[in-house]
């Protein structure tokens, strides 16, 4: 995870290891370069010691050598006899023991030698040397200046030095004193450095070891190191004293590397542990760190992730004074404006901006609420009843006022669960049966409540109301069909003009089939469901049947004969009604020319739809019908609705003229229902008025539909137009009706929409009664 | 001075002595560079048993500034040799080779008279107190003898006529024995050009290294 809290820890660590890593590497620098120098230091001391030791020495016998020359009791006896001599020799030598002294004659022969030698018992004893007697073999030592020399006597190798005895300026003989070099001198000299000591000796061509403080001692070794050739394992030094006789005297000091550098190895140990324990306490403080910075920005995470839940209720405390306490304070401020935000668009979502009162979206979770409980209730969808007139007249400020007044009273209601605002004029309250609630009081309440008239700037406005009423689980228990029930009675009130319905199966049989015919419809069209019933049109001065209107019957596979009424509504609104009108056309056509074959000559009426008026193929269509069918154009009436042609009155009128033109009668159907101006009606290129049957039906009864129906015969008249009635259902009305010239008439009293076949018979049986009629 | 005059009237009163036809033998002593050396003793001995003297005389032997004045004194056998302090100090004069040993100490102004040296030989002299002082005796069997001038000049008056030996010695000539020797008959007088093989050794100054100033303290 590429957390913060790694990313600073990985940084600390990084830089520790950086750091640790150039402290390390200086120390392992450093500790090289120590223990080399500490090397070199040891050993050039232990070389330095060991010049100053021999040279010492040297110097030491030859100060002692002077000295003793310069005694006069030697030069005394140094003419006299050998004993003599020896003796003061000795004298002399054991002051500083000496391991040789020697008197040597001007002539150069020795007079005398003393050795101390080592004897079996490690007892040591002076002896006369072999050489008394002898000449002196290094007879240019003795005038030389150099004062100290190595001199070999058999096995043993001393440093010796030499000084002259005089008398004034005259040399008689000389003295010489000299210590041997041997194993005590390699002891005492590896007592002070503490590296092992081997004198090695070149006389000639070959080497030979002289003494050691090491039992083990090795020529060759001591040689390698003498000339700079240490193994690796080994530290050592070497040292050359070349006499300016033929000697080559050699001292290698050395020690094993590893017991040498043991102590530093320790040390370097020590500081390797202190550095590991520093790191893993570096590391252990970078962790904390990290983990102190990280975690408030941690808690700060989770407490963001908390708020995009949505939970705004927590809030986060950091005790830090710093930017990240600053920024969970922020943090709060931002929770608690989100939250009031969220509350905000919550509430408007859940809300109805104009009247504040709760909207769709809490009605569906009350509803669902409700259900989910299986609680008992009733659902009441009211209406607020000519809102569109007061919006016309008044304006919708006005509109506003009375649904915000409305609102406020249902507001006041206190025992509905729920009272929401759908928006427009609709509300819906929500009540829960229990039971003690009558739900006619409650009715009653709210009818009481918007009872009393509603004063808006001295207008006195009237707050009626209608409302649909459905009940849980009574009616339904789902939800979405509960309220399509309650929309139902509803409608069902403005139907029938009434201010309350509650909902019963009857009212919306229509409805619920609707939406399967929506996708029947086009089926039926192609697989012959469709069938076009006839009603005759009877000319009402001769009783004769000359028109006939062409009246679609759909034949339900399922639910039977479904009337037009509601289909054609359908047909119009999902585009099919084209589709619709031609097979409508082409069917009645044909039947024109079957009839024709019989002998049979009737002018067909077709309904138009206004839809049909706004399709641009239309008239070709018809055109091509007319021809392909040979059908007379005059012989065809093209029925349109007042409504149809007010919706787009100029191409309408258009469209029209060019049928006109053509030779097809245009008739204005259901005249009377629609608010056609007279104005319009004269523009309008039509043969005929088709009166409403509603002013028809009750024309026996209502003198005002007579005075309807004759002024608008009249009118007629005196436009030049011709008039049809439909809804005749009585004799009265046929006679009434042809009294006042009314040229044709249909309706149930003198025939039902029949089939083709059922109408052939009909008319020929109507033939042969005309015919009986006659012959009587 | 005082022995130069000696040596002087010495001299005159021997060849007062003399028969007239005494021989004049002249003698330089030169080093190899042809330049005269002074100071050498040059001495002649008879070797077919010719006619010489016995002298006696009293050599001095001063100690002066802490020097053997002369540096070099010569005697025949039998001689006395008077050893004269002449400095603020006490010496301890010594010879410890050669047939005379001998150990004497002489306070400051004091003087000692000593008449054994018997034997021919040389007396290597030091002082046990100053080690610089380095002083010689010559004693000899001969009457003929001196140390040469400035110029190495020397001249011996011989009586008799014949065979001798001539040499010439000094502590620091670096001939053998520190001698050049000559064998020669004496007819007349006769002219010797004593010329050394090797150049001389350094005459030893006879000073300290250090100077006694603690001593002046006093």
């Amino acid at each position: 995870m590429k957390s913060l809290q790694n990313k600073i820890f990985l940084f600390f660590v990084l830089l520790l290891l950086v750091v640790q890593a150039i402290a390390l590497s200086t120390l392992i620098a450093g500790k090289n370069n120590q223990e080399l120098l500490q090397i070199n230091n040891r050993l050039t001391t232990a070389k330095t010691i060991f010049s100053e030791l021999f040279d010492s020495r040297s110097e030491y016998l030859a100060a002692f050598a002077e000295t003793a020359a310069k005694d006069y009791g030697i030069k005394q006896v140094f003419h006299d006899d050998t004993r003599s001599l020896l003796v003061a020799m000795n004298n002399h030598r054991k002051r500083i023991n000496a391991d040789i002294a020697m008197a040597i004659a001007a002539d150069n022969t020795i007079t005398g030698q003393l050795l101390l030698t080592r004897e079996q018992d490690e007892q040591r004893k002076v002896r006369q040397g072999p050489e008394k007697g002898e000449l002196f073999r290094f007879s240019d030592w003795l005038d030389s200046q150099q004062q100290s020399h190595l001199y070999l006597l058999g096995d043993a190798v001393y440093q010796l030095s030499l000084s002259p005895l005089t008398v004034g300026a005259k040399t008689i003989g000389w003295l010489a004193f000299g210590f041997e070099i041997d194993q005590r001198l390699a002891l005492e000299f590896m007592g002070i450095t503490g590296l092992a000591t081997d004198f090695i000796l070149k006389e000639g061509e070959n080497w030979r070891m002289v003494a050691s403080s090491n039992p083990e001692a090795d020529l060759a070794f001591a040689r390698n190191i003498v000339q700079g050739f240490t193994p690796d394992t080994y530290i050592g030094v070497g040292h050359l004293i070349t006499d300016h006789d033929q000697q080559v005297f050699g001292v290698a000091m050395y020690g094993l590397r590893a017991d040498f550098v043991e102590v530093l190895q320790k040390q370097w140990l020590q500081l390797l542990m202190l550095a590991v324990i520093t790191l893993l306490l570096s590391l252990a403080g970078a962790y904390l760190i990290a983990g102190s910075i990280t975690k408030p920005i941690t808690r700060l995470v989770e407490q963001a992730k908390k708020v995009a839940s949505g939970d705004y209720h927590q809030t986060i405390k950091l005790d830090d004074q710093n930017e990240l306490g600053q920024l969970a304070d922020e943090f709060n401020v931002m929770q608690s404006a989100v939250l009031s935000r969220e509350q905000a668009i919550t509430h408007r979502a859940n809300h109805d901006p104009l009247t504040d009162l709760p909207n769709r979206n809490m009605l569906k979770l009350t509803l669902n609420h409700l259900t989910k409980h299986q609680k008992k209730f009733a659902l009441l969808h009211l209406n607020i009843s000519r809102l569109k007139d007061v919006n016309d007249a008044l304006g919708h400020d006005v509109g506003d006022r009375v649904i915000t007044e409305t609102a406020n009273r249902l507001w006041q209601l206190p025992d509905f669960q729920l009272i929401c605002h759908l928006g427009g004029d609709e509300f819906m309250l929500v009540v829960e049966l229990t039971p003690d609630i009558v739900l006619d009081f409650l009715v009653n309440k709210v009818q009481l409540a918007l009872e009393p008239n509603f004063d808006y700037q001295g207008i006195s406005l009237q707050l009626q109301v209608r409302m649909g009423i459905a009940l849980s689980p009574e009616h339904s228990s789902e939800t979405k069909t509960l309220l399509q029930m309650a929309d139902t009675a509803l409608h069902y009130t403005r139907k029938a003009r009434q201010q309350l319905q509650v909902y019963h199966a009857d009212l919306d049989v229509n409805s619920v089939e609707r939406l399967s015919l929506i996708n029947d419809l086009k089926k039926a069209i192609t697989s012959g469901q469709l069938e076009l019933f006839y009603q005759p049109k009877i000319n009402l001065k001769s009783n004769e049947v000359t028109h006939v209107e062409a009246l679609v019957r759909w034949q339900h596979p399922n639910l039977g004969m479904v009337p037009p009424d509601n289909f054609i509504y359908i047909a119009e609104q999902t585009g099919q009604i084209n589709a619709l009108t031609q097979w409508v056309f082409s069917t009645a056509l044909a039947q024109y020319k079957n009839w024709c074959a019989l002998g049979i000559t009737l002018n067909i009426a077709v309904n138009i739809s206004a839809e049909n008026l706004k399709d641009d193929d239309f008239y070709s269509f018809v055109c091509q019908a007319l021809a392909a069918y040979q059908v007379p154009a005059e012989n065809v009436t093209l029925e349109v609705t007042e409504s149809a042609v007010v919706e787009d009155p100029e191409s309408a009128i258009a469209l029209l003229s060019k049928f006109k033109g053509q030779g097809m009668r245009i008739s204005i159907d259901d005249y009377g229902t629609g608010y056609s101006s007279l104005a319009q009606l004269k523009q309008l290129p039509v043969h005929e008025l088709k009166i409403d049957k509603s002013f028809v039906q009750k024309l026996k009864d209502d003198e005002d539909d007579q005075i309807i129906v004759r002024s608008t015969i009249e009118l007629a008249h005196n436009m030049g137009l011709s008039v049809v009635a439909e809804g005749i259902e009585d004799d009265y009305a046929k006679c009434w009706l042809a009294k006042h010239k009314c040229e044709l008439g249909q309706g149930y009293f003198i025939s039902r929409p029949k089939s083709a076949l059922e109408l052939t018979t009909w008319l020929q049986e109507q033939k042969i009664i005309a015919g009986e009629k006659e012959a009587l | 001075m005082n022995v130069n005059f000696r040596q002087f009237l010495l001299l005159a009163f021997a060849l007062l002595s003399l028969p007239l036809h005494a021989l004049s033998l002249k003698v330089q002593v030169v080093d190899p560079a042809d330049k005269p050396l002074e100071n050498m003793v040059v001495y002649l001995e008879p070797l077919e048993g010719q006619q010489q003297g016995k002298t006696t005389k009293t050599v001095d032997i001063g100690q002066v500034n802490k020097t053997f004045t002369p540096y070099i004194s010569v005697i025949q056998s039998g001689d006395a040799v008077r050893f004269y302090n002449q400095d603020d100090i006490t010496h301890h004069i010594y010879s410890v080779t050669g047939s005379h040993k001998f150990s004497i100490k002489i306070r400051s102004g004091q003087e000692m008279l000593k008449q054994d040296f018997a034997q021919t030989g040389e007396v290597v002299m030091g002082c046990n107190i100053h080690d610089w002082m380095s002083g010689y005796l010559l004693v000899l069997d001969t009457p003929y003898f001196d140390k040469t001038n400035s110029g190495g000049l020397l001249t011996l008056d011989v009586a008799e006529p014949g065979q001798y030996r001539l040499t010439a010695w000094h502590p620091q000539m670096q001939e053998k024995d520190n001698r050049l020797v000559q064998t020669f008959t004496l007819l007349e007088d006769k002219s010797i050009i004593l010329k050394l093989n090797q150049a001389m050794a350094e005459i030893p100054q006879q000073q300290s290294d250090d100077d006694f100033y603690f001593l002046s303290e006093y």
